[in-house]
C-alpha cells in the first residue's frame, strides 16, 4: 500500500560519478535499511590533478555508495552487480521511505525496524490494544478517514459509560441470597459470572436501554469506555448487545486505559474531538470535557455505588453537596444509618419471607450482609460510605422509573441534528468554522438557563470556595450567573433551606425567586430550564427547631413534578413503601386493575372528614405538646411531631401501623413468625431512629403542601400523639413513625392489596402520587379513629 | 524425588516463552538431573535439570496459518498458536480496505475479520526476556485468507 508520495524514493548514480561500476549490492529486494544504509556499492573513475606530478592528471578508481536517506525498505533493484551505468536518469533503485507510523511492541509494523515510542511521538488510538501505537501524522489520517466515514453514514461518535449509565452492577453474597431468595430473575437483571470474582455479577439494565441502544445507534457510532476489566466489559457488552451490533468491538475497558483515573477523548480521537459526543455519570473522569452530556447516575442496587469506581477520585459531584445540604440533619446520626436495612436486599428479603417462607432470622442476616457490602468494596472510604447512604436517602429505591436514557436520546438527537445542520451550513455558506459538537453542546447548555442570576444559599459548604463548588461550575456551564452576595442583578437564590440572612433579604426584593436546589438540578439534568413555581421555598423555616431533624423542604414539589429526573423523588416516596413489597416483579396490568377497582372519590371523601375531625381540636395541641414530650423519650419527641406531620398525606399507612400494632399487643404472648419479624425489625430501626426520621422527612414531607396543610398538620399529629399516648400506644407510635415497620405491619395485615395502587402509583406515575395515598388509606384512618375516640 | 522434580519442570517450564529459545510448548525428556546443592541458609535444594523440549521459535520468513483475533483499521492482530502477530494494512495487498462494520479487511475476493483464518508470512520478530512479538505480512502470492 503506497504511502504518501514523499515516502517513494527512487536511487540514481550521482552525474559526477558517471560511469559507475557496479562493485556488489548491499541489500536485497525487500530488505529492510536504517537512514545512512549502505545499499549499493560502486565504483567510479575520478580525474586527480597533481598527485602525481604537478600539471598531471591521473585518473583514480574511487569507491562510493548509494545510500538509504531514510529508514525504509527496499523496492525494486534495477541492476545487479558488475553492471556499468553511464546513464544519469537510469534509477538503480526503488526504496521505500517508511515513517514508522504504526509501532506494534517497539517494532515498525512495516519495516519491522525497531523503534523508541514516546508519547509525543505514537498515541494509542485502538480500543483493544495497548501495544500498538500510532504516530501523529498517521493517526491524523485515519481519524480523519473515519470521520468522512461517518459523515457519509450521517453519523457522529458516541462513547458511553457503562457503570451507573447504562447500568448498575453489584456483586456480592448479599445480593445473591436477595436474587435467590426471588426465585427467578427479576426482569431486566442479568448475571454473569467472572473468572476472578468468586461471586457472579448481577447488572441491572437502565429502562429503556434497547430502545435507547436501538435508536442512537442509527445516529451514531457506539463505543464503551468504562473502567471496569477487560472481562467485566466484555460480559456486559455480551449482555446489552449480545449481537455485537451496537459495539461491536470498540471496546475500550481499564486495561486499556493508561489511566486508573480519568478518561480521555484523545484516546480514542487523538486529534478531533469534534464529532465525539461522550455520555457518562460523571464528569470528573472527563476533566469536564466540553463534549460531555453528564447523565444523572442510574441506581438500582442501593449501597452498591459504581463497584469500578473503588479507585476513582471521590466524588464530588452534585449529589455530594445535595447530600451535604441534607446530612446537616442526619450526619450526626448516620452510624445509625447503618442500620437501615440496604433496601433491597433486605426488605424485598423480608418481603419474601412473609410470601416464601424466609425464618426471619434469615431477614436479620441479610440486614448485616447488606450493611457491610459497601466495606468490602475496594477503596470504600468512610466518607464514601456516609456518601453511598446519603444517596441512598435519595436514590431511586428500586425505582424502575428511570427516564434518563429516554431524555438522553432526545438531547443526543438534538446534537446530532444541530450538528449536521450546521455542517450544511458550512458546506453551502462558507460560514466561518466547521461543525462541533463541542460548540453545539456548549450552546446548548448556555441556552437553559440563560439571563439566570444565582445565589446560592445554604447549598454549597462553607468552608468551600463557591467558585469551585460542583454546582456553581454546572450552573454556570448552563449559562447562569453565580454571585457571591445578593445584589439587584440577582434572579434566582437557591436555597437549601428558609431562613438564612441571604433568603429573608432576597425575599424583600419583588423579582427574585427563592428556589429549593431541586429546581436547579432538575434543570441542569433536564437541560430544559424547570418552572421556578413548583420548586418555590416554603415561607417558613421548618416546623421543628432548626437543630432537629427538619430538613429543608426539598421535595415538595413532587406532586406537581412530571419531569423525568424523578427518581430522586419518586424514590423518596415510594422508600418507605417500595420496601415492602416486590417493585420488580410488579405487573403493570396488575397494577391498573386496582386502581380500577379502588373507589377513589370515595376515600377521598373519607380522607376530608377525617382530616376535618382533626382540626377541632388544634386548641388545645400547644399544651399537649409539651406533656406529650415529656411523657414520651425526650430524644424522640421532636422526631414523633415530624413523623406525624406526614400522617395527613400518608395517613393510610401511618394508622394502619398504629391499628395493626394494637393487634400485635394482643398476640403479644404467642408471637407468630411474622410478629417476631417485626419485632426484631423493630430493635434494628429502634437505634438507627432519628437518622431515619432525618431522611423519611426529607422525603416524606414533601407533599404538595401549602402553608394551609403545615399549620394543620403538627397538631394533627400532637393530637394523634397525645391520644395515642395516654392510651398506651407511646410505643408503637415510636414504630408507626417509622417507614419500615409500617411498610411491615401493612403487608402481615393483608392491607397490601389495598396499597398496591397506591404504590404502584408512586413508582408508576409521575404525579399525583401523594393524595391518592391518603385517600387509599383513608378508609382504616377513620376507623382507627373512631377506635380511638370510643377509648377515650 | 524425581518425579517431584519432573512434575515441577513441566509445571515451571512449559508453555512459557523465552527470547531465546521461543515458547517451549511440551518437555519430551529429561536428559540429566544434577544432584542437588543445598542453598546456603535456607533448607532449598537447587537441581540442575537438562531436559529437551518441544519449542516453537518463530523464524523470520516463515509462512505460519493463523487465527484472527482482533481487527482494527491500523491492522490485524492473529495468534499463531501462543505467537501474537499484528499484519498492518501496509503489508495487505493494495486491494484491502478497512470495513469498520465487522470490522474487517475486505478485499477484491477475500475477507480478514475476527476469528477467521489467515495465511501469513513472519517479516519481523521482537524477541524479549518472556515474550516474543512479531509482524507478519499478507501481500505476496498464496498468503491471506484461507478459504
Amino acid at each position: 500500500m503506497a504511502n504518501s508520495d514523499d515516502s517513494d524514493i527512487q536511487y540514481y548514480i550521482p552525474r559526477a560519478h558517471l560511469p559507475a561500476t557496479i562493485i556488489a549490492l548491499r541489500t536485497s529486494e525487500n530488505a529492510t535499511q536504517s537512514q545512512g544504509d549502505a545499499l549499493i556499492e560502486y565504483e567510479y573513475s575520478e580525474e586527480v590533478r597533481g598527485f602525481v606530478a604537478e600539471g598531471e592528471v591521473s585518473i583514480q578508481a574511487r569507491r562510493a555508495d548509494v545510500r538509504a536517506t531514510r529508514d525504509g525498505m527496499v523496492g525494486k533493484i534495477y541492476v545487479s552487480k558488475g553492471d556499468i551505468v553511464d546513464d544519469g536518469s537510469k534509477v538503480v533503485m526503488d526504496y521505500q521511505g517508511c515513517d514508522h507510523d504504526s509501532v506494534y511492541e517497539g517494532m515498525c509494523v512495516v519495516c519491522c525496524k525497531s523503534v523508541e515510542v514516546t508519547t509525543r511521538s505514537h498515541v494509542n488510538m485502538t480500543h483493544d490494544a495497548m501495544s500498538l501505537a500510532v504516530s501523529r501524522p498517521e493517526a491524523k489520517r485515519l481519524e480523519q478517514g473515519n470521520a468522512d466515514r461517518l459523515i457519509d453514514e450521517g453519523k457522529l461518535s458516541l462513547i458511553v459509560d457503562l457503570d451507573q449509565t447504562l447500568i448498575h452492577a453489584t456483586v456480592g453474597t448479599a445480593i445473591d441470597e436477595w436474587i435467590n431468595a426471588q426465585g427467578e430473575m427479576p426482569k431486566d437483571i442479568r448475571m454473569f459470572p467472572l473468572p476472578d470474582s468468586p461471586t457472579p455479577y448481577y447488572i441491572k439494565l437502565r429502562p429503556h436501554l434497547e430502545i435507547f441502544l436501538k435508536k442512537v445507534t442509527k445516529l451514531y457510532e457506539l463505543h464503551i469506555y468504562t473502567m471496569g476489566t477487560r472481562n467485566y466489559a466484555a460480559a456486559v457488552a455480551n449482555v446489552i448487545d449480545p449481537d455485537s451490533k451496537f459495539f461491536s468491538q470498540r471496546i475500550l475497558s481499564r486495561d486499556e486505559n493508561s489511566s486508573m483515573t480519568q478518561k480521555s477523548i484523545e484516546r480514542l480521537f487523538p486529534c478531533d474531538n469534534s464529532m465525539v459526543v461522550v455520555i457518562d455519570d460523571r464528569a470528573d473522569v472527563w476533566q469536564y470535557s466540553p463534549n460531555l452530556v453528564k447523565v444523572h447516575p442510574y441506581e438500582y442496587f442501593v449501597g452498591a455505588g459504581d463497584i469500578n469506581a473503588g479507585h476513582l477520585p471521590k466524588q464530588e459531584a452534585q449529589i455530594a453537596t445535595e447530600a451535604a445540604v441534607e446530612s446537616k440533619s442526619t450526619t450526626p446520626k448516620s452510624q445509625e444509618m447503618e442500620t437501615q436495612p440496604a433496601i433491597p436486599l433486605t426488605t424485598d428479603g423480608s418481603n419474601t419471607a412473609s410470601a416464601g417462607g424466609l425464618p426471619p432470622s434469615s431477614k436479620e442476616t441479610s440486614v448485616k450482609d447488606a450493611t457491610t457490602v459497601p466495606p468490602t468494596e475496594p477503596g470504600k472510604t468512610e466518607n464514601d460510605k456516609a456518601k453511598v447512604k446519603a444517596v441512598k436517602a435519595k436514590a431511586p429505591v428500586l425505582d424502575d422509573d428511570d427516564n434518563e436514557l429516554k431524555h438522553i436520546l432526545e438531547i443526543l438527537e438534538t446534537i446530532h441534528e444541530k450538528f449536521y445542520d450546521a455542517k450544511e451550513n458550512f458546506k453551502q455558506h462558507q460560514s466561518r468554522k466547521d461543525a462541533d459538537v463541542k460548540s453545539i453542546i456548549h450552546d446548548m447548555k448556555r441556552h437553559v438557563l440563560r439571563g439566570v442570576n444565582i445565589l446560592f444559599s445554604g447549598v454549597i459548604p462553607l468552608g468551600e470556595a463557591p467558585e469551585r463548588a460542583d454546582i456553581w461550575r454546572q450552573a454556570q456551564a448552563f449559562g447562569a450567573e453565580c454571585s457571591r452576595d445578593l445584589n439587584s442583578r440577582i434572579t434566582h437564590v437557591v436555597a437549601a433551606k428558609a431562613g438564612t440572612d441571604k433568603v429573608t433579604k432576597a425575599r424583600q426584593r419583588k423579582n427574585v425567586k427563592v428556589v429549593r436546589p431541586e429546581w436547579l438540578y432538575h434543570s441542569i439534568g433536564k437541560w430544559q430550564r424547570q418552572n421556578e413555581s413548583q420548586y418555590l421555598l416554603p415561607d417558613k423555616p421548618g416546623k421543628a427547631p432548626p437543630t432537629s431533624t427538619t430538613p429543608p423542604p426539598q421535595t415538595e414539589g413532587e406532586g406537581e413534578d412530571t419531569g423525568i429526573e424523578d427518581g430522586e423523588d419518586q424514590g423518596s416516596v415510594s422508600e418507605g413503601m417500595d420496601e415492602n413489597h416486590q417493585p420488580m416483579s410488579m405487573d403493570k396490568d396488575e397494577i391498573t386493575e386496582h386502581l380500577k377497582s379502588v373507589d377513589w372519590d370515595d376515600m377521598e371523601k373519607e380522607v376530608e372528614d377525617f382530616v376535618g375531625d382533626m382540626d377541632d381540636t388544634d386548641a388545645d395541641s400547644d399544651a399537649s405538646n409539651t406533656q406529650s414530650d415529656a411523657s414520651t423519650d425526650g430524644n424522640r419527641s421532636p422526631l414523633l411531631g415530624l413523623k406525624r406531620a406526614r400522617v395527613p398525606r400518608r395517613s393510610g399507612l401511618g394508622k394502619s401501623v398504629t391499628f395493626a400494632s394494637g393487634q400485635e399487643e394482643e398476640s403479644d404472648s404467642a408471637p407468630s413468625d411474622l410478629d417476631m419479624g417485626v419485632l426484631e425489625e423493630r430493635e434494628v430501626r429502634d437505634e438507627g431512629m432519628s437518622s431515619d426520621e432525618g431522611d423519611g422527612d426529607i422525603d416524606e414531607e414533601s407533599g404538595s403542601d401549602d402553608d394551609d396543610d403545615e399549620e394543620d398538620r403538627p397538631s394533627k399529629n400532637l393530637k394523634r400523639r397525645r391520644t395515642t399516648a395516654e392510651n398506651g400506644h407511646a410505643a408503637y407510635l415510636d414504630r408507626g413513625a417509622d417507614d419500615e415497620d409500617e411498610g411491615d405491619v401493612d403487608a402481615d395485615d393483608e392491607v397490601t392489596m389495598e396499597h398496591l395502587p397506591s404504590r404502584a402509583k408512586a413508582s408508576g406515575r409521575d404525579r399525583g402520587d401523594v393524595e391518592d395515598e391518603g385517600e387509599v388509606g383513608g378508609e382504616e384512618d377513620d376507623d382507627f379513629l373512631r377506635e380511638l375516640e370510643a377509648q377515650e | 524425588m524425581k518425579e517431584f522434580l519432573l512434575r515441577n519442570l513441566h509445571g515451571d517450564v512449559e508453555g512459557t516463552c523465552s527470547g531465546k529459545v521461543g515458547f517451549i510448548i511440551c518437555v519430551l525428556t529429561v536428559t540429566n538431573i544434577s544432584p542437588g546443592k543445598v542453598l546456603p541458609s535456607s533448607g532449598l535444594a537447587e537441581f540442575v535439570v537438562h531436559y529437551q523440549a518441544i519449542v516453537f521459535k518463530p523464524y523470520k520468513g516463515e509462512v505460519v496459518d493463523a487465527i484472527v483475533t482482533s481487527v482494527n483499521q491500523i491492522g490485524f492482530f492473529a495468534d499463531v498458536g501462543p505467537l501474537q502477530v499484528f499484519v498492518a494494512q501496509k503489508l495487505m495487498p493494495n486491494d484491502f480496505k478497512f470495513d469498520s462494520n465487522g470490522p474487517c479487511y475486505r478485499g477484491d475476493d477475500q475477507m480478514i475479520e475476527k476469528n477467521g483464518q489467515v495465511r501469513l508470512k513472519i517479516v519481523g520478530l521482537k524477541h524479549q526476556a518472556t515474550q516474543i512479538n512479531a509482524v507478519g505480512t499478507i501481500k505476496e502470492d498464496y498468503l491471506g485468507q484461507i478459504q
